[in-house]
């Protein structure tokens, strides 16, 4: 489906602007859960890049994920206060997506959208299901899916090896 | 439909067939055995009766024509066979498919079983026809069906249901219900009260009452038989063939092919399987998932307890401690509880199994039979569910590649028929179940050679491999030993899968066989998969969990120990004699560049494979509730899951059998630890002694732990002169030095620096043995290989590869003090007058020993007898009186556990106390053997065995009649 239709079609979507880096995403109000504020995290070693840890939320697992290392930003310094914004995708699974800021609940303006340019970072297009021209720059609308599928190794990477005598 | 009697039916019937898989071998296996017949024909006829009533028509179609064949069978006493049963068996599978699936919709399910019904119409014709010409169907079918009719106005009960039992008939008449309508009217809820009567019975009286009432109402005609379809199946000249070839014939037509096969019934949540007792009164049914997710629930609770635990504690609150112990134990309770109502006994998997085994013993024509042990051993119902596959591949493979041919067997010299044995039994919180057959064993060569072939194992690696490790080469893809593929099983893609499925639910399988004698598989499974018992280590301040399942013990490895060793770059420990192989945590998972091998062993046993893993710190144990990984972890299938400690953190769980997988060692160093290890006796523990070894000069000592109070290491000069002999100032008191240097005559006087002290002491005599260096203190078997001249010694030992000579402790003692002993003993009560010391009778089959323990007698002056085993005391005991039996425990012939019970069975000796004297630690004994004993002891240590038997001597003195309950466990302590 042509992203501009979805968009165009869900005229009142509202998104919750968020911070990375210099660059500002949206995701849809309604596959974020919650926001939480940083978290004790149980690193989990050998586990892909994009992984910083799990979170325990009030009992519930989940992986969290650092949008700046998948997207290719410097780590954040240790001092530096970040968000973690819960998210919800279509497999069912929760994640912690981290970052740096969170901006505001808005409603997205069928007006300032435009589908993803081919000038924005190669990372962010894989991602974008569209652009809104915002005062503050342009805001990256995230699709989560292809977002969290971006984090997971591939099948060749990933296996690890077997061992040959049991 | 009324609910409550469908309800009843279905309990009913479930139970009748649960029954008839069984009874329809053993009828096979007793083909004349009319008592089994005919209780297949009730459990069937009872089925079929209660359909008319409740108006299921497909059923009772299926039920009628398997009860026309097995009344036909039982009317002209037809000598059952093979393909009758297993058409036989069909119909029972057709009834209970019916069934399953009237009980999960509530209505009977549409499937067609036309084919088996014609199959069954046509054995039942043959069987007919075979038995006797004059013995026609049609005469048959009418002596049947003739029971139903209705003969006349004059009802008596036998006129309309002649086929109840008399205790039921007699109940009937009481109530005065001989016709069928009053039986109608009095309904089922009444009649199933009747004295002798179970529902079945009433809804089969009911069904036929309905019928003659119905037909009673159409002015009394006689009943037209049931509509039986005589019909055969399209080829119907077999009929016509001679008498001679009519059991071929039976064989041919009932194993024809099912034409139309039954459409798969859709199985609900819950499923009462077969084996299931027929509910009480006191049971209600309960939705698995509710179960499951109250499960869940129940795992949250012990979380959050954990955390509370933890919090109450740290507030040292008394109240609220009190309050949170409560909880504590609540949700254990509440815990333990509910897992129980997940737990099913193994029998509901095992059932099919000699089914199973049949059906392929038939197709194989092999003879098989099953026997099985602990079936009521119970399991989570998801671990059982994942069993089921993996224990029917591995009874299919049994059948078919274990168990020989019956001719190949007599030629074997075994009996024709193989047996296939299955049990099960909890271990410690662990099931394990066994499946064993008296097959012809696998060949480990014949599996190496096949690895090669397949490229699993280069042929380097083949001839260095163990014959145990290759037979778990079984278990890899790929590989399957069958010369000849079968269509029932050995497509070499089996034992992988079963390994896998196993292991998924946190268990695992090895294997063991001896050609010619069997194979042996072993599963080793958790009791349940939700909560589970795991010890929490740290490593770089980052803490992992590792479930108890798979930990055999955990060692303290400092970084100076003696027994890291490295072989091809892989680092090893030695663990009684044994090289394992080590994984440390921090190198394999990254967590820093700098790794030193120390910190602490966890050593995992996988049954087939050991190994350590190096951590820095074991935090203890704890129950954890298991929660899934995300995506992210699916490709590191170490990790097994995660769970939340109680201060809130997340934990990842390592799965044992991946880890292993990591270890990656290679076949070379593998080959070389097996060799190795090879070398290397396997000792039990009972022939392990704490040793000490120091060197004096270029030589090795060796001395007995048991004799060493403390190891001292002092400045020399603390070795004063008094008079010609040296003292050592030692806890308020004076005793004397011996220095082994001078009394060997090897190396010089040390004067200056710090000297090694072995302080030996005997109750509250001490001395002190200084020697030059101090090398280690190890286990191992002291054995004496060559015997000394030199009373100085016991002889030489090897010990760590090197030849040792061990002391005579009681020799050194000697030296330093000659009347050591005689003073000691002159303090003994008993040393005055021979006759009347006491006696003991010391069983002991360790010759070393015996040489360390009998001088002990000698200081606390009692009169010893020795024997080397169980049956020498036995012969001593025979002739002779002793005050008091001092027994080890592990002894060839007859152990102490064999020696104490022929002892406790023999009145005489009833009051002759028995003491264990064991290198076991006490933990380990069994509760049950420990009761037979006073006491028990270890050989460790010979402060509290002085002490121990002086204090039972002195009991025995006073005549007081030693309890059994008394018993003292003597600390281990060295």
């Amino acid at each position: 489906m042509n992203a501009l239709v979805a968009v165009k079609e869900h005229a009142h979507t509202e998104l919750l602007t968020c911070r990375v880096g210099e660059q500002w995403i949206g995701f849809h109000v309604q596959q974020v859960r919650e926001v939480v504020t940083n978290q004790e995290r149980t690193q989990m070693p050998l586990s892909p890049d994009a992984v910083l840890g799990l979170i325990n939320l009030r009992g519930r697992v989940m992986t969290e994920l650092d949008v700046r290392k998948v997207v290719g930003l410097p780590e954040r310094a240790e001092d530096e206060s970040c968000h973690v914004a819960i998210i919800e995708t279509s497999s069912g699974e929760d994640f912690g997506l981290t970052v740096d800021d969170v901006g505001e609940v808005m409603l997205l303006d069928p007006d300032n959208y435009e589908p993803t340019p081919r000038s924005l970072d190669a990372i962010w297009r894989q991602v974008s299901e569209g652009v809104l021209k915002l005062e503050q720059g342009v805001l990256v609308l995230v699709n989560v899916d292809r977002f969290i599928a971006l984090t997971i190794p591939s099948a060749e990477q990933g296996a690890p090896d077997k061992a040959v005598l049991h | 439909m009324d609910e409550e009697l469908l309800a009843e039916f279905l309990t009913e019937s479930n139970e009748n067939l649960s029954a008839i898989e069984q009874q329809l071998m053993d009828l096979e296996a007793n083909p004349q055995d009319e008592e089994i017949l005919g209780a297949i024909f009730r459990a069937i006829h009872t089925v079929k009766g209660s359909c008319g009533f409740l108006g299921l028509v497909g059923l009772e179609k299926v039920a009628h024509a398997g009860e026309n064949l097995l009344s036909k069978i039982r009317s002209l006493k037809f000598a059952m066979n093979a393909d009758l049963v297993s058409l036989l068996l069909e119909c029972a599978d057709a009834i209970t498919s019916l069934l399953e699936g009237l009980e999960a919709e509530g209505a009977e399910p549409d499937i067609d079983h036309s084919g088996l019904i014609k199959r069954l119409h046509a054995a039942e014709r043959l069987v007919a026809t075979m038995a006797d010409g004059e013995n026609s169907v049609v005469e048959a079918e009418q002596e049947d069906t003739g029971n139903e009719s209705v003969s006349g106005g004059l009802e008596t009960l036998q006129t309309w249901a002649s086929d109840i039992s008399e205790k039921a008939a007699a109940a009937l008449a009481e109530n005065g219900l001989v016709s069928a309508q009053a039986v109608m009217d009095v309904g089922f809820a009444k009649l199933k009260e009747l004295d002798g009567f179970t529902a079945g019975d009433a809804l089969k009286l009911l069904g036929v009452a309905k019928v003659v009432v119905k037909k009673g109402a159409q002015n009394a005609k006689p009943a037209a038989p049931e509509v039986v379809n005589v019909e055969l199946p399209d080829d119907d000249s077999k009929l016509e063939v001679s008498v001679e070839s009519k059991a071929e014939v039976v064989k041919k037509v009932v194993a024809e092919p099912q034409k139309s096969s039954p459409v798969p019934v859709k199985k609900t949540v819950v499923k009462n399987v077969g084996s299931v007792k027929p509910k009480s009164s006191g049971s209600i049914r309960v939705d698995v998932d509710l179960l499951d997710s109250l499960m869940n629930q129940v795992g949250e609770l012990v979380l959050t307890r954990n955390r509370l635990v933890q919090m109450v504690q740290a507030s040292g609150n008394m109240e609220f401690v009190r309050v949170s112990r409560d909880v504590d134990h609540i949700t254990e309770q509440l815990q333990s509880k509910l897992l129980r109502t997940r737990m099913q006994p193994i029998q509901s998997v095992w059932n099919s199994v000699p089914r199973i085994v049949r059906d392929m013993g038939k197709q194989l024509e092999k003879k098989i039979s099953v026997v099985m042990h602990g079936e009521e051993t119970e399991l989570d119902r998801t671990i059982l569910n994942a069993l089921k596959d993996p224990l029917t591949h591995i009874i299919r493979n049994s059948c078919d590649h274990g168990i020989e041919m019956p001719n190949e067997r007599r030629k074997a010299g075994k009996p024709a028929e193989g047996t296939l044995r299955l049990s099960a039994s909890q271990e410690s919180g662990f099931i394990v179940i066994l499946i064993e057959d008296d097959g012809a064993g696998i060949d480990a060569e014949r599996v190496k050679k096949k690895a090669v072939t397949m490229g699993v194992l280069t042929e380097e690696q083949g001839e260095k491999i163990s014959a145990k490790a290759a037979l778990q080469l079984i278990f890899h893809a790929g590989l399957s030993t069958a010369e000849q593929v079968s269509n029932l099983s050995g497509r070499g893609v089996g034992m992988d899968v079963v390994r896998t499925e196993i292991e998924k639910v946190g268990g695992n399988v090895d294997i063991s066989s001896e050609p010619g004698k069997g194979t042996t598989l072993r599963i080793r499974i958790p009791l349940t998969l939700a909560i589970i018992s795991a010890m929490i280590v740290s490593c770089q301040n980052q803490r992992f969990a590792i479930p108890q399942m798979s930990i055999q013990e955990l060692l303290s490895a400092p970084k100076d120990s003696q027994e890291w060793r490295v072989i091809g770059g892989q680092t090893f420990y030695r663990l009684r004699g044994k090289l394992l192989p080590i994984m440390r945590l921090k190198e394999k998972l990254q967590l820093s560049d700098t790794v030193e091998d120390e910190g602490s062993i966890v050593v995992i046993d996988l049954g087939d494979r050991n190994f350590g893993v190096l951590v820095d710190q074991i935090c203890g144990a704890e129950e954890i509730v298991v929660k899934p990984l995300g995506v992210h972890f699916q490709h590191l299938g170490f990790y097994g899951g995660c769970s939340i400690l109680g201060d809130g953190i997340v934990i990842p769980i390592f799965d044992c059998n991946e880890l292993a997988n990591l270890m990656q060692l290679s076949p070379e160093v593998e080959a070389i630890r097996q060799a190795e290890n090879d070398d290397e006796n396997d000792f039990s523990k009972d022939e392990l002694q704490h040793t000490l070894v120091f060197s004096q000069g270029k030589q090795r000592f060796a001395i007995p732990m048991v004799l060493i109070e403390r190891l001292e290491l002092f400045p020399a000069e603390r070795i004063e002169h008094s008079g010609t002999s040296e003292v050592l100032q030692y806890r308020d008191d004076v005793i004397s030095v011996i220095r082994w240097g001078e009394l060997i005559e090897v190396g010089e006087r040390i004067c200056s620096g710090e000297v090694y002290g072995l302080i030996l002491s005997d109750g509250h005599k001490r001395m002190c043995l200084q020697v030059e260096q101090v090398e280690d203190i190890l286990e191992t078997p002291l054995e004496i290989k060559k015997q000394s001249e030199n009373p100085l010694f016991l002889g030489t030992s090897v010990i760590d590869g090197t030849a040792t000579e061990v002391i005579d402790v009681f020799e050194v003692v000697k030296k330093a003090d000659i009347n050591w002993f005689t003073r000691t003993a002159s303090s003994s009560p008993n040393s005055d007058d021979t006759s009347l010391r006491q006696k003991i009778l010391f069983v002991e089959d360790a010759a070393f020993f015996r040489n360390l323990v009998m001088p002990i007698f000698d200081v606390l002056g009692y009169e010893a007898w020795v024997a080397k085993d169980g049956l020498e005391a036995c012969k001593i005991l025979e002739e002779r009186r002793p005050d008091l039996i001092l027994t080890d425990l592990e002894m060839p012939n007859m152990n102490g556990y064999e020696l104490t019970d022929w002892v406790r069975e023999r009145e005489e000796f009833d009051d002759i106390p028995i003491v264990a004297l064991t290198a076991t630690p006490v933990d380990e004994i069994d509760m049950t053997h420990r009761d037979k004993f006073v006491e028990v002891m270890l050989k460790l240590d010979r402060q509290s065995l002085t002490e121990g038997l002086g204090e039972v001597m002195a009991n025995i003195k006073k005549k007081r009649p030693l309890s059994v309950e008394g018993s003292v466990v003597v600390d281990s302590s060295i």
